[in-house]
């Protein structure tokens, strides 16, 4: 049996989503969780494992509150079989807790991400730099923190810079995933930002680090996330599971953002081995929840994931119309991270897959969603997956 | 470890001639209260060394994809020096 089918996801819960939300951190994680068990139609005893996004107890950016696992457990007062913290190499929200119930190590698994990045731009006077809870430059970053890079929006721009010049691409047809994303966010109670985002406005808006303006930046908020990941021999238990499909995270060039070798191609290896593991194609895909921490992001999964050739998604996405909620591609139906909210890591994306394909997604739904896309990040760390209706 | 035999016995290597601009950035927000912007970032390859790159700042003008540079150094945080660019 292939992993996949040993798996599904079976609840999807999120905490009040702001600018900033006056909860700490726990309490952020413990709204989400108890809403995701409730959503899965589970109660807290039936968890046996937990997760969390990052792991390690550290906080790598300011505004980055999980809590710590063993607080969370103490908390939920469970007994778990497996549990997983981890700061690299998580690829999919799912994935990890997709392998724990699927080897019998658990059998409901739940995972969030809970961030108070809204809160700790308010506390930083802008958005959270790193630096502040970061000190010392090591690791992957110790050749762009000390020139000034201190922040992903200044690390990853470069890929814009140079996708832009590569393939002749123009801020005046990137802009449209923005100001289309911001639409669909119009439509989602929960999304932080919901008024009406015009080209003009993406275009006049402050440069933050070229090509990238405010409006190609997520928005720190504050809020948590909690996916519940079931054994499939459970789905009679389960409200209503969505199925994994298929779902790889492939890691083929250097892990770091500044010596990436080719910046135009990001996320083909994982798209490649995803689709490698189902007879899906493309065009199956009816709703696609891609990552947008920056606007680049879904450039680069657009592409990746063969939704349009390589240089092609500025052309694709001129305009809106194809990636409107009645397109052929319905992209980030909740608003994304753009607009929605940097709930981060793919959680708020795949909570939104899941309400989808259920149907549940409100004034956004798209009708007779059957087939989802969730991607995550890009580059050194890498997830794709396609869930679809149980 | 050597990134091309995975041999553990490595050692500073100097290169010299200009390098050539990969991509770049512009960078305008304030991310600290005393820091000075805008700023230029390149990332820089040298076609004579494959597989190294460097991020750098870029001094003078506004950088270009393809752009020759000459290597330099230029004061950053707390007393190190950081790698500079110029227009070569």
């Amino acid at each position: 049996m292939r992993l996949e089918e040993a798996a599904v996801i079976s609840g999807v819960g999120q905490s009040t989503i702001g600018r900033q939300v006056d909860r700490s951190g726990l309490q952020l994680t413990l709204d989400a969780i108890e809403a995701a068990v409730a959503d899965a139609g589970l109660t807290i005893d039936d968890i046996d494992g937990l997760a969390m996004f990052p792991g390690g107890g550290v906080a790598n950016l300011p505004g980055y509150a999980n809590g710590n696992l063993y607080e969370v457990q103490d908390a939920l007062r469970v007994t778990t079989t497996w549990r997983q913290g981890q700061v690299e190499g998580m690829s999919l929200p799912f994935y990890g807790p997709a392998m724990a119930v699927a080897t019998g190590q658990a059998r409901h698994v739940v995972i969030w991400r809970t961030v108070k990045e809204g809160s700790a731009a308010r506390g930083a006077g802008g958005r959270p730099a790193y630096g502040s809870t970061k000190p010392v430059a090591d690791g992957p970053l110790a050749w762009l923190l000390p020139i000034g890079a201190l922040s992903p929006v200044v690390q990853i721009a470069p890929f814009a810079t140079r996708y832009m010049h590569e393939f002749g691409a123009t801020r005046e047809q990137l802009g449209w995933i923005p100001v289309t994303q911001r639409a669909h966010a119009a439509r989602n109670p929960d999304a932080v930002y919901r008024d009406p985002l015009t080209l003009q406005d993406y275009l006049d808006s402050r440069m933050i680090s070229t090509p990238m303006c405010l409006y190609d930046c997520d928005v720190p908020a504050d809020g948590a996330t909690a996916i519940v990941v079931s054994a499939a021999e459970t789905m009679p238990d389960l409200r209503s599971p969505v199925r994994i499909e298929a779902m790889a995270g492939v890691v083929d060039g250097r892990p770091s953002w500044d010596q990436w070798e080719d910046m135009t191609l990001v996320g083909h290896a994982t798209a490649k081995a995803m689709w490698n593991r189902t007879s899906l194609r493309p065009a199956d895909v009816d709703v696609a929840q891609l990552y947008d921490g920056f606007t680049i992001e879904v450039v680069w999964w657009l592409e990746a994931m063969g939704f349009c050739g390589v240089g092609e998604a500025a052309a694709f996405v001129e305009g809106g119309h194809r990636i409107a909620l009645d397109g052929e591609l319905p992209l980030n139906t909740w608003g994304g991270q753009l607009s929605g909210g940097r709930l981060h890591a793919a959680f708020g994306h795949t909570a939104e897959a899941v309400r989808q394909l259920r149907g549940e997604a409100g004034d956004r739904q798209v009708a007779g969603a059957e087939v989802a896309a969730v991607t995550n990040v890009g580059g050194y760390e890498a997830g794709a997956a396609l869930l679809t209706r149980a | 470890m050597c990134r091309v035999c995975r041999g553990r016995s490595t050692e500073p290597f100097t290169i010299t001639g200009n390098g050539i601009v990969y991509s770049f950035t512009v960078n305008h927000q304030r991310w600290e209260p005393d820091m000075e912007v805008p700023f230029a970032l390149v990332l820089v390859d040298f076609p004579d060394h494959p597989g190294v790159r460097i991020a750098g700042r870029f001094r003078g003008g506004d950088p270009a994809i393809g752009m020759a540079v000459e290597i330099g150094f230029e004061a950053g945080p707390v007393g190190f020096a950081v790698p500079s660019f110029a227009a070569a």
